[in-house]
């Protein structure tokens, strides 16, 4: 055994130790290097900030930066321009260097491909300096990327198509919209952001044979609120055999605040599908209309709970005016019925201002009693009453509750 | 004898061999990722102000145990988030009314009536309360449970799409929220549960085991298409998966890696949800004692093998999640026992000097400390690196965390094993 396992031992330990010694070197090594490479782009980055000749030319500024950076790679100058962190000027003087140190053709080439992941890095970088350079630059390069199977790439193209002021990135962003290759969603954030009104092409997608491009369409026409005879369209969306559409298109026109909105919008209270109602119910929220709470009041006691949460919000932002509604829903057979009404009435702030009032009298109105019963009999509200009066009231309510009989209702 | 003195032989030099395998091909897989940075390709900005952003509803679990300064430091953290649209649920058990009347003062709390949804049991609720200076803050108090009764009770009150549990005392950037929601907003049908790292601070070699834990997020994980989650994590969950699987369980000893496991196993009714272990740091906390710290070691084990139960159950995950977990948590540690035992009893025998016996604990020391500097090597691209002083301390230190905890960690695993052993089909039998 001895002579095998000594050996094996003894190289194995030597081995394990320069292991950890060059490990560490290295770890040091580059460490170094991040940190003084850091310190050097934060110098010239600051110096270009401090530079109080707001006026000078931009040659004068790259000139008077690049001793500072003279040591800087190109990967790294480009990082900094690129980093969203960088403030505005210093950025705008670092690309300019970049250009003046090593060619646009550089950046384009960069921009234009990659084969390894480090390559894959650069070339979003590159993108992000040519358009910070240039918002309204030729697309080629974008289209390329956006087409790129690598998801970091194609990510990349999309949030630059979204700040390009070239029109045509806004029609990129919708044709991207209709292909399967990218997250719908994140299109949809670009689209959303970008300066160009694409009202008129998103108007065409509601017929769009895909129901994802429908809903999206329908969901993205919701900023769009002035552009007339639009909500004619969300309406007819309203109709679509899609739920997602059907849900899109209320939310939207719950945008436009017109009377088709509001028709539309009580009409699909009674979509067979739960998330279409709720979707209808906050689109009637912000109508501003009270006479509608009726309508509003029967889904407190839908199958579905988010639903009757959409309506108990929608209720409380009706405001106090619903109450005479309320009222008679707490007599309603269905338990969650009577239970969100009272949860809506203490919500309002109508069962303070009740009990308030007749806990100060000497002899309070048996129909206010006879009310307070049934708001306080329906969930255990009392308890959270009694001690969100205060110390001051407390005991005069505490009292009136004892009286009634209500003191530590618990759920029904 | 001879055969004795051969067997224990050959066994040191194949332990040797494959530790000296698997560090090998550690250290070529980190220094291929070299430390490079990656900056998330999507613009975060754009995402930030975004209508299309998913809401996130934010559960703190709130105890006696917890700082009550640490608590208001977290809270006030979350409400600073540069997410759009989330809101903060703090469960909170048996705190001191001394505290109570704390909190209610600072947040200007209003009792509320709340009738919500019970979808999973949890003990009863007494009192929640509204926050008056911040809509978005609400305040539950319930009676006390075990840590997933807590996380239950936010889920039942949770009115967003995704859910995530922020220990108090966990600090954490203004915009940690939206980069750790960076896979769910990527693909919302499919991720399940995204996974980001909370760092340990406190002494060394915490610090160098949590380092381990982002390499192998970045250089393992990322690479599996699964995931089960590292000992300290935010976990972002997408609140109908966890429904549909009956919510945590009250007896894992890991609730969260528990739900990791369960919701990627073959019990799920669709089994096509990802759950993502980024290599993203959501935020930071204070290292614990090493009481406190083997404790957690030892619940750590014995939830890895409650998880890899319910992995087993999934052909997609079993090959790949079972072999790599196996081979990390139970052989690797089990040949580095084995090799001290052998040595120790070859070196007690005669057959190995006493030199030879101390170098074979040194070179498992280096190998680890080897393996600790590759970590910090991909930590130093992340943002925050530890300043050029710490890391020299931390690189020379990292040998000694073998002898520190060596032991400790061996008491964990057997500990966990028995636990494990114990419990076992506990949590299959709660939730079937």
């Amino acid at each position: 055994m001895v002579p095998l396992v000594e050996m094996v031992v003894r190289a194995g330990a030597v081995g394990a130790v320069v292991a950890w010694i060059a490990m560490s070197a290295y770890v040091l090594f580059v460490q170094r290097r991040r940190t003084a490479a850091r310190m050097v782009m934060a110098s010239a980055v600051a110096a270009v900030a401090d530079d109080t000749r707001g006026d000078a030319p931009p040659a004068d500024r790259v000139a008077q930066l690049a001793p500072l950076i003279a040591d800087a790679s190109r990967e790294l100058i480009m990082q900094a321009a690129a980093d969203p962190h960088t403030p505005p000027r210093a950025a705008d003087v670092l690309a300019a260097h970049v250009v003046q140190q090593w060619g646009l053709e550089t950046l384009e080439r960069d921009a234009a491909s990659h084969r390894t992941a480090r390559d894959k890095w650069r070339r979003i970088t590159a993108l992000r300096v040519l358009f910070a350079i240039d918002r309204s630059r030729d697309l080629g390069l974008l289209v390329r990327a956006l087409d790129d199977r690598d998801a970091d790439v194609a990510a990349a193209a999309l949030s630059l198509l979204g700040t390009s002021t070239d029109p045509s990135a806004a029609d990129l962003l919708v044709d991207a919209l209709r292909t399967r290759r990218h997250q719908r969603s994140r299109i949809a954030v670009e689209i959303d952001r970008s300066p160009h009104d694409v009202a008129g092409r998103l108007r065409v997608l509601l017929t769009d044979s895909d129901p994802q491009v429908r809903r999206w369409a329908a969901t993205l026409l919701g900023r769009y609120t002035t552009i007339p005879n639009l909500e004619r369209d969300l309406a007819e969306a309203a109709d679509d055999p899609d739920a997602a559409v059907r849900k899109a298109a209320v939310e939207s026109l719950g945008r436009t605040q017109t009377p088709v909105a509001a028709v539309t919008a009580i009409r699909l209270l009674n979509d067979p599908i739960p998330f279409v109602r709720a979707a209808a119910l906050r689109a009637v929220a912000g109508f501003d209309r009270e006479d509608l709470a009726g309508e509003v009041a029967t889904l407190l006691g839908d199958r579905d709970w988010w639903v009757r949460l959409a309506a108990k919000e929608c209720l409380e932002r009706m405001g106090p005016g619903v109450w005479p509604v309320l009222v008679r829903l707490l007599e309603d057979h269905d338990r969650f019925v009577r239970n969100n009404a009272a949860e809506v009435f203490q919500n309002l702030g109508l069962l303070d201002n009740l009990i308030i009032m007749e806990a100060a009298t000497d002899d309070p109105a048996d129909k206010k009693i006879d009310l307070l019963r049934r708001v306080a009999a329906a969930v255990r509200l009392t308890d959270s009453l009694t001690e969100r009066v205060g110390a001051k009231i407390g005991p005069r309510v505490r009292e009136l509750l004892t009286t009634i009989g209500l003191q530590h209702v618990r759920a029904a | 004898m001879l055969v004795l003195q051969a067997i224990a032989a050959a066994s040191i030099v194949a332990g040797l061999v494959y530790l000296a395998a698997v560090t090998v091909a550690a250290l070529i897989v980190a220094m291929r990722c070299g430390g490079r940075r990656e900056e998330p390709a999507d613009d975060q900005h754009a995402l930030s102000s975004s209508r299309f952003v998913v809401p996130v509803s934010v559960v703190v679990p709130l105890t006696a145990a917890a700082d009550p300064a640490q608590s208001g430091a977290t809270i006030a953290g979350l409400l600073g988030l540069t997410y759009p649209a989330f809101e903060v649920l703090v469960i909170a058990e048996e705190l001191p009314s001394a505290v109570w009347e704390r909190l209610k003062f600072e947040w200007a709390l209003e009792a509320r009536e709340l009738f919500y949804r019970a979808a999973l049991a949890t003990a009863p609720i007494r009192m929640i309360y509204r926050s008056t200076r911040d809509a978005r803050l609400m305040f539950v108090h319930k009676e006390p449970g075990p840590a997933a009764d807590a996380l239950n009770c936010g889920v039942n009150l949770a009115r967003f799409r995704y859910v995530c549990a922020i220990e108090p005392g966990v600090t954490f950037g203004a915009d940690a929220l939206l980069r750790a929601m960076t896979p769910a907003l990527a693909d919302p049908a499919g991720v399940v549960a995204a996974v980001s790292h909370v760092e340990t601070g406190g002494g060394a070699l915490q610090r160098l085991s949590s380092a381990r834990s982002l390499m192998e997020s970045r250089v393992v994980w990322r690479r599996l298409g699964t995931a089960l989650g590292p000992p300290d994590a935010v976990v972002l969950w997408r609140r109908d998966a966890l429904e549909l699987a009956g919510g945590f369980s009250i007896h894992a000893a890991d609730p969260q890696l528990e739900m990791m496991a369960r919701l990627q196993s073959a019990t799920m009714p669709d089994d096509r949800g990802r759950v993502v272990r980024t290599a993203d740091i959501f935020g930071h906390r204070d290292g614990t004692r090493v009481a406190g710290r083997v404790q957690s070691m030892v619940r750590r084990q014995t939830a890895l093998l409650q998880a890899l139960a319910w992995l087993r159950t999934s052909r997609r995950h079993r090959r790949l999640v079972s072999g790599y977990v196996i081979a990390a948590e139970v052989i690797t540690p089990c040949v580095e026992g084995w090799i001290v035992a052998a040595a120790a009893l070859a070196t007690a025998a005669g057959w190995l000097s006493w030199f030879d016996g101390l170098l074979v604990v040194a070179m498992l020391a280096c190998r680890r400390a080897a393996i600790s500097a590759a970590a910090l090597l991909l930590r130093g691209a992340l943002p925050d690196p530890p300043p050029d002083r710490h890391l020299r301390r931390l690189l020379a230190l990292a040998p000694l965390e073998f002898f520190a905890f060596g032991a400790a960690a061996a008491y964990a695993r057997v500990a966990g094993f028995r636990a494990s052993w114990r419990s076992r089909g506990a949590a299959l039998e709660q939730t079937s």
